[in-house]
């Protein structure tokens, strides 16, 4: 290819032309050794706008990056590459390094020849020519560099917090602890969510109520949190920093209020929901005798209906069965998918504990009372959970395994001294069938993810294909969705226990709170632009930009970018079929003239 | 001429066809009484199609004799590109008239292919043809006057452009009346330079979407359709129904035209100003909001799309970066 775009006509008219300086680094033997870097440095050094190229046993040192400073200053050099190691060790050392010498720190590209050249191209010659070619196509793109400034965002020193459960409330109080304004809302009349409905809770075996009331006391009781209850969300505008949620207020026996809330960070801890077995799910609904592990909860609390008594029908029940896994761990073919076709093939993560801490109470209440436990397998993972297993054990609960393929029957007892029996091949005796008579069947019944997607609208939050909503990265940033400013507090996330849940708003109220603290975002710079020129309102770039990062302006009628929100993914530039979205440090100019010289002829330099 | 001493000398115009089908000449009529103001304001000094003009007239003009030339067509042949360069000489002004001549248009469609193609394609094997001896066109024949000669058959359509220096572009195919009018007026106030690179006029810079009056509905393209297997729902963007329409690719200046008429737009005024690249610049677009989890849906769809090359070059092969067949 002879093409004579290359690097050059990056001048435009009048423009002074573009002076390069090529820095490449040796770093001791680890690129020399393998790469001839005086070849390299000659050959590039006659490439268009190149005004200078040199060579350095160790770039990155305090005198290697003094002597880069003084050479971009005697040759009056206004944009650096660097040819060296990995830019994720070393572009921002060597961005400081060329703002120190006065250039803005956006002109400089980084040339990886350490992990992506001599550290994997065995062959001098080849890993040689390879480095050549990595800088010749930095030259081709950083000929056509503009000078750019990092974007400083405005925070607004306050949070929104939606949901009001354990994880909300939580989160809440953490945020207003560091000073910060919370606005609360809550869609039901109460705050305290689904622990409202809990007698004792694992693995401490403490009053729920002992644990959610004082913490709901002390939100109400906090001047800087401000509750909202009954509410509903509305409408949604604004990015990161100044997000403004429209709520709808229901007051009895008048109109609905509406309230903006105005927020830097948002926080989503709406909780999920417990699985509803289908109607005949061992037995459920179809005999009064199957209930869940939530129902057994409410008939197990001293204040709740039957006064803490275990009855059916007015009978006290001598005989329970617990069975694992409804809900949950399910397999396609085998369990009913709901109605959007998916099966929770996920572990709920709460059952199994939850199941031995209702077993040993049961236990402990109610002496000489009979317990099965029908599972797959039994996961009580967490911190204290192993001990209630081991207690279950010891107090006699009867354990019997089943193949998930093959799982457990609720029937009617065909000799009538029950009113169930609970049919199953048990792995731990060979696959012997067994029917267990009983009073009483509890389902540990599952979590899933509630219906979230008025929700998901108004903020496009991420989702996982289990329909939870989506962390941006499970181990690095785990509480943050894509969505800048958009936090994850609690089981919105996936199935948690209570522990779990207000861990995770924590840790989330604790990112919000370092970001609102900060007063501004600092961003890179790295964003799409919109030509108002050649822009014709196409939408094309609404309909696929996954920040919502783009609106329309309705007057002018052309698309515009959310500064703030836009993370310069690119895909609203690559879209655009009137090429009037560019992104800042990835123009056409610079990809094209990039890939021109990366491919096109260049005189190697054979010896120094 | 008439006694009237004080008015302005008319303008010398030329309209030239090249590869094209006859469509710009007739567009030139198109602009209708504003031909008698034409004719008012400027002399016709050669115009093939509608005047018996030939080449030795242009020939014996004296260079720039004419002010304003319009080359519609792509160049094909040796005769297209001898002609281009002889009215490059003859002009002042030379305009790249319909998209033939400025992107190729639909005969650079043949670029696909090659000479031995397409030879083979009218000569050889085609329903319609009856041609037992293989005869094919030889550039020179024996008779008995002697030697006969026709044009070469280049091996690819070019654009004017690629011949000689264009000064300015009227897109479309055909170009609309109304533009082209406007384009004339401009030409003859003075308010135009003669000498431009090749800048489009009689149109504008954005795109289709611009002048269609159908609303985006923000929605994915579920499934593709062609405009003779289903009535569009009225009102509603043709792409967003899963119609291929370029009009988010292609440069306005029709008023929409076929949108209009319930077609989706085929493409015909070339990409807008700052695209390269027609076809890609649609490509992507599409690729954009296909209403696709997987790939394997992606793929699906996309096979959904009879003719790609056709639908996204029908008018711009010529200019894309596709280039040509060897």
């Amino acid at each position: 290819m002879s093409d004579d775009g290359n690097a050059k006509g990056a001048a435009g008219n009048g423009a002074h032309e573009p002076r390069i300086g090529v820095f490449i680094c040796h770093c001791g033997g680890n690129i020399a050794d393998v790469v001839d870097v005086q070849r390299v440095a000659s050959t590039i050094g006659k490439l268009p706008y190149v005004v200078d190229a040199s060579t350095r046993t160790f770039l990155c040192s305090d005198p290697g990056q003094v002597r880069m400073e003084k050479v971009i200053q005697d040759h009056k050099i206004d944009r650096v590459i660097v040819a060296a190691c990995s830019p994720t060790l070393h572009a921002l050392t060597f961005r400081r390094a060329i703002s120190r010498a006065g250039l803005n720190p956006f002109m400089f590209e980084h040339v990886n020849i350490r992990e992506q050249v001599s550290w994997v191209v065995e062959d001098k010659e080849a890993a040689t020519l390879k480095a050549i070619r990595l800088i010749s196509a930095a030259v081709g793109r950083i000929a056509h560099l503009e000078p750019l400034e990092k974007r400083r965002i405005p925070i607004h020193p306050a949070a929104m917090v939606i949901g009001g459960g354990v994880a909300g409330l939580k989160a809440a109080l953490d945020l207003a602890q560091r000073g910060i304004d919370v606005a609360l809302v809550e869609k039901s009349d109460k705050l305290g969510g689904r622990m409202l409905e809990l007698d004792r809770v694992f693995p401490t075996n403490e009053r729920a109520k002992d644990l959610i009331q004082p913490l709901i006391n002390e939100v109400e009781n906090n001047s800087r949190i401000t509750v909202y209850r009954n509410t509903e969300l509305v409408d949604s505008s604004g990015v990161v920093g100044d997000f403004n949620t429209k709520i709808s207020i229901r007051q009895p026996g008048a109109e609905a209020r509406e309230v903006e809330i105005k927020s830097g960070a948002i926080l989503i801890a709406v909780g999920l929901d417990v699985y509803e077995p289908h109607d005949g799910e061992y037995g459920y609904k179809q005999y009064p005798e199957v209930i869940g592990l939530l129902d057994l909860q409410k008939m197990m609390n001293p204040d709740g209906p039957t006064g803490g008594k275990v009855e059916v029908n007015g009978k006290p029940v001598k005989r329970v069965a617990f069975i694992h896994c409804v809900g949950s761990r399910q397999w396609s073919g085998l369990h009913k998918p709901q109605a959007d076709g998916k099966i929770n093939d996920y572990c709920s993560r709460y059952c199994c504990s939850g199941i031995m801490h209702a077993a040993v109470e049961l236990k402990d209440r109610f002496p000489g009372i009979e317990i099965y436990d029908f599972h797959e397998d039994i996961r009580t993972y967490g911190r204290g959970h192993e001990e209630m297993y081991t207690e279950a054990s010891e107090k006699g609960v009867v354990f019997l395994r089943y193949d998930p393929h093959k799982p457990a029957q609720v029937l009617t007892d065909p000799q009538g001294k029950a009113p169930l029996i609970v049919r199953v091949a048990d792995r731990l005796t060979e696959g012997l069938e067994v029917d267990t008579p009983v009073d009483l069947v509890v389902l540990g019944n599952g979590l899933q993810a509630r219906d979230m997607s008025s929700l998901i609208d108004l903020y496009r939050c991420s989702r996982g294909a289990d329909r939870f909503l989506l962390e941006v990265h499970p181990k690095l940033r785990p509480v943050e969705l894509a969505a800048f400013g958009l936090f994850l507090a609690g089981s919105v996330q996936g199935p948690m226990d209570i522990t779990e849940a207000t861990g995770m708003a924590a840790a989330s109220a604790s990112k919000a709170a370092a970001l609102i603290t900060q007063g501004f975002l600092e961003m890179d710079p790295f964003i799409a632009k919109v030509n108002e020129d050649l822009c014709t309102g196409c939408q094309t770039c609404l309909t696929i930009c996954p920040y919502d990062a783009i609106y329309r302006d309705e007057e002018k009628e052309i698309a515009v970018v959310k500064e703030a929100q836009c993370t310069g993914c690119g895909t609203c530039a690559a879209a655009c079929p009137s090429n009037a979205i560019s992104q800042f440090g990835f123009t056409d100019d610079q990809i094209i003239s990039e890939v021109k010289m990366l491919l096109g002829d260049i005189q190697v330099t054979t010896k120094v | 001429m008439s006694g009237n001493g004080d008015a302005a000398p008319k303008l010398k115009v030329a309209m030239y066809w090249a590869a094209s089908c006859g469509g710009c000449d007739i567009s030139l009529l198109e602009i209708g009484v504003n031909l008698l103001e034409l004719i008012k304001i400027a002399d016709v000094v050669f115009w093939p199609c509608a005047a018996d003009f030939k080449y030795q007239h242009v020939a014996d003009y004296p260079d720039e004799y004419i002010d304003v030339c319009f080359y519609n067509g792509a160049v094909r042949t040796s005769e297209q590109e001898e002609i281009a360069r002889l009215l490059r000489r003859k002009s002042k002004t030379l305009i790249s008239y319909g998209e033939c001549a400025i992107d190729g248009g639909i005969p650079a469609l043949a670029n696909l292919t090659n000479p031995k193609g397409i030879y083979d394609a009218a000569y050889h094997h085609n329903p319609s043809i009856d041609n037992p001896d293989g005869v094919e066109p030889q550039p020179i024949t024996e008779c008995e006057y002697g030697e006969l000669e026709i044009p070469k058959f280049y091996d690819q359509v070019l654009r004017l452009k690629d011949v000689v220096e264009v000064d300015y572009e009227i897109p479309g195919c055909p170009p609309q009346a109304e533009r082209v009018w406007e384009a004339i007026q401009a030409v003859a106030g003075g308010a135009v330079p003669a000498r431009n690179n090749a800048v489009k006029v009689a149109c504008f810079d954005k795109s289709v979407c611009d002048e269609c009056p159908l609303e985006k509905r923000l929605t994915k393209i579920k499934e593709f359709k062609r405009p003779h297997e289903a009535r569009p729902e009225p009102d509603w963007c043709l792409l967003e129904q899963g119609f291929v329409c370029l009009g988010r690719a292609t440069r306005s200046g029709c008023g929409a035209l076929c949108i209009k008429g319930g077609l989706p737009c085929r493409g015909c005024y070339g990409p807008s100003s700052n695209v390269e690249d027609q076809g890609t610049a649609m490509i992507s677009a599409i690729a954009s909001i296909l209403d696709a989890e997987t790939e394997e849906r992606a793929k699906q769809l996309i096979d959904e799309i009879v003719d790609p090359v056709g639908t996204f070059y029908r008018f711009s092969l010529g200019s894309s970066h596709l280039k040509a067949h060897k």
